[in-house]
């Protein structure tokens, strides 16, 4: 055989870098000229996102470019790109919580365990520990991870220390039976003592807190509806009971707008939801005096089985299709690196960095309660505030069905054996 | 050119209407004859399609969900519509007269017919609030009792119907306005003469007068009525439960929210042989009175 120069001269060269390579300390200007492509939603973080990609860029050589669409769109067009198999697009936001059950089936999502390892494609304090558990918990797939979160968000109480304690009472719930106990006391002719969600299935997202927490869960073993084990039936005839007897008239008509104006308006002493929305309750234009004076805030309380709140979490995944992982994986990086994340923070959006919640500049923007509380959450949080199967809104409807059952009286066993069966039929159909 | 010229002459009977009837095989035809197909498949939007033949409407016939819908559906349209007729026929009848700031006051009739039927939808819902609600603030001030308006399952649809009368009455109105001012004066002047009471008149020369108009502004008004959507699915999203779930807000959660395009394109046809039914049925009622 007779050797060719060129060829040979082309292998050695190239055994040479990869030996450089391997050795290689992590160097930003490695993917220098790459080109990458990034589907957004329009979402506080891409607006925060969009001005300081060129800093991304004039540090890595990387072409950055995103493409930012309204939610309902996005979620659509990023359905559209990525089940095509088209190799342009390198990396998109998602939140697991929702679709990660459709795009881990597919095989739409690339896992990034084998960047994360290689010392010479990930920046020395990636920290991946900073994430908060809840968080980055959500981007673990039987050990494996899909992605890095960006934003982290879960539900409080909000309560009036105020009514508190004129009431004699001390301090926030920490049980299920104490949060019971509290709402009979500060309930009264004008002042619910308690609400939160109950329409349908906008208000499955809140319940579920209470299903977690007294034990249950979406799916069992087999992958059949758990909602109507012992557990969630004693959670929602729970919900139920506090509802019916201390929350405000019409509690099946509670959408998140519902139950923050009556807290707002000083027309419920203790509610629930998402910890997003404390800016309502220091706003003058929509919170009266004594609301703005009196809120305070604690995590869930504990249920039979802890205090085990749902996470709301975006973050950054590459496309399975993607001719550029590593350069998208050095964008991620990036984006979501310590110091971007205080920054993040600051701009007014949950980071999913507990560094961020603790940064001393951040600490000063927001009540010391709301900050331990939310802290709180992110750790103990479960990442299924959606079922974690395909088609999830129709499931939640059909939750939704069992809720409205519950606080219009009915047979809270019933309602939910109903809605596990219709359940159980919609994941058939679905398969 | 003689030859292009004539040879238009003598089609002319078609080609004039061509791109009338090409409008409609555009906008009408393809899409019926598109949402037939989608029926006949099982199609998960994002999945994979397959072909059932006619295993959704079977499904769609013993559905509780899809009767609940079409009750619904009755209820409000036919609560609704008579309920906006007799409004409408009163302030025709005010209209009809001359009165001062009478144009100042027709304009504002007028002004829930064009208003954005998702802007005052979101306002009815903040007014329905049973805790912070301007309604129940009202129904105290007169001493009565609050209600729990669309938040209790028995009381979705009515408050509903008040919705959609308010917006929709000055239409039928409008209609049947027009008609009276085209009655006789004579007539009117022969039964003073003769004695005959204001009610008399009334029933006797300004309804059979105007009989033809109401039955359009019915047919319009009921067409319009059973495939309301935007206030329903604004205010309630079809709920409490499936309590004011319509068959059309049904088929719109079965395609835009749990996406089964297949199911949710059969629950369309259902809706369509509906508003079909009832057009045809005031249709032949019309004939019959004109």
């Amino acid at each position: 055989m007779k050797v060719r120069p060129l060829r040979l001269f082309v292998l050695l060269v190239l055994l040479l870098s990869f030996a450089a390579a391997s050795a290689q300390e992590f160097d930003w200007r490695r993917f220098e000229g790459s080109e990458i492509r990034f589907m957004m939603n329009r979402h506080p973080f891409t607006n925060w996102l969009e001005p300081l990609v060129p800093e991304f860029e004039a540090l890595t050589g990387i072409d950055v470019n995103l493409e930012v669409f309204p939610e309902d769109q996005f979620r659509q067009v990023r359905l559209l790109e990525v089940s095509s198999g088209a190799d342009t697009l390198d990396g998109y936001m998602i939140m697991p919580g929702q679709v990660s059950a459709q795009y881990l089936g597919a095989g739409w999502v690339r896992y990034i365990d084998d960047l994360v390892a290689d010392p010479s494609l990930t920046m020395p304090d990636l920290e991946l520990d900073d994430f908060f558990g809840g968080a980055i918990g959500t981007f673990e797939d039987d050990g494996q991870l899909f992605g890095l979160p960006l934003q982290i968000e879960s539900s409080l109480l909000f309560y009036r220390a105020d009514l508190v304690e004129a009431a004699g009472l001390e301090g926030p719930p920490e049980t299920m039976d104490e949060l019971m106990d509290y709402a009979a006391e500060l309930s009264s002719e004008l002042v619910a003592g308690f609400a939160m969600r109950g329409r349908g299935a906008a208000a499955t997202s809140q319940t579920v807190n209470l299903l977690y927490s007294f034990g249950g869960e979406w799916l069992d073993e087999d992958g059949k509806s758990a909602l109507d084990s012992p557990e969630s039936i004693a959670a929602h005839e729970f919900y139920a009971e506090l509802m019916r007897n201390y929350g405000p008239p019409g509690p099946t008509n509670l959408h998140w707008a519902e139950v923050t104006s009556l807290y707002a308006q000083g027309q419920a002493a203790m509610i629930f939801d998402a910890n997003v929305f404390r800016p309502i309750m220091e706003d003058p234009a929509q919170a009266i005096d004594i609301v703005r004076e009196n809120t305070r805030y604690a995590p869930l309380p504990a249920g039979p089985a802890g205090s085990v709140p749902g996470v709301l979490v975006w973050g950054l995944s590459i496309n399975h299709a993607s001719q550029n992982p590593e350069a998208s994986w050095y964008f991620i990086q990036w984006a979501l690196s310590k110091e971007n994340q205080v920054r993040l923070a600051l701009f007014g959006v949950p980071a999913a960095r507990a560094s961020a919640w603790a940064d001393d500049e951040f600490q000063t923007r927001a009540p010391a309660d709301w900050i331990e509380a939310s802290m709180t959450s992110f750790e103990n949080g479960q990442p299924y505030w959606n079922p974690p199967i395909i088609p999830v809104a129709e499931v939640r409807d059909a939750y939704g069905q069992a809720i409205v059952a519950a606080l219009e009286g009915r047979d809270v066993a019933q309602a939910l054996e109903r809605a596990a069966d219709e359940m159980d039929r919609i994941i058939e159909r679905t398969r | 050119m003689k030859t292009a010229n004539s040879w238009i002459d003598r089609h002319a009977r078609l080609l004039f209407p061509l791109p009338a009837i090409l409008a409609i095989v555009v906008l009408i035809v393809a899409p019926v004859v598109t949402n037939f197909v989608l029926s006949l498949y099982d199609y998960f939007v994002g999945g994979r399609a397959f072909f059932v033949g006619l295993e959704n409407y079977q499904r769609a016939a013993t559905d509780p969900r899809v009767w609940n819908g079409i009750k619904n559906t009755f209820y409000f349209t036919f609560t609704a519509v008579p309920l906006q007729l007799l409004v409408g026929i009163g302030i025709a009848v005010l209209f009809n007269r001359d009165f001062p700031g009478k144009g100042l006051a027709r304009t504002i009739i007028l002004l829930p017919m064009v208003a954005t039927p998702v802007a005052i939808a979101l306002i009815w819902a903040l007014m329905f609030n049973p805790s912070l609600g301007v309604l129940n603030y009202f129904l105290e001030t007169l001493g009565l009792e609050r209600s729990l308006w669309v938040a209790q399952s028995s009381l979705a649809i009515p408050s509903l119907v008040l919705v959609d009368t308010w917006q929709w009455s000055p239409m039928i109105a409008l209609i049947l306005l027009a008609a009276m001012q085209g009655v006789p004066t004579e007539h009117y002047e022969a039964a003073r003469i003769d004695g005959a009471s204001g009610w008399q008149s009334f029933w006797h020369i300004t309804i059979p007068g105007i009989r033809s108009a109401i039955v359009v502004a019915l047919i319009l008004r009921a067409v319009d009525a059973l495939k309301t959507f935007d206030i329903i699915y604004v205010i309630t999203e079809g709920g409490p439960g499936t309590a004011s779930e319509t068959l059309n807000v049904l088929a719109f959660k079965t395609g835009f929210q749990f996406f089964h395009a297949g199911y949710a394109a059969t629950l369309l046809i259902f809706l369509m042989f509906l508003v079909l039914g009832i057009a045809v049925l005031l249709n032949a009622v019309r004939r019959r009175t004109t």
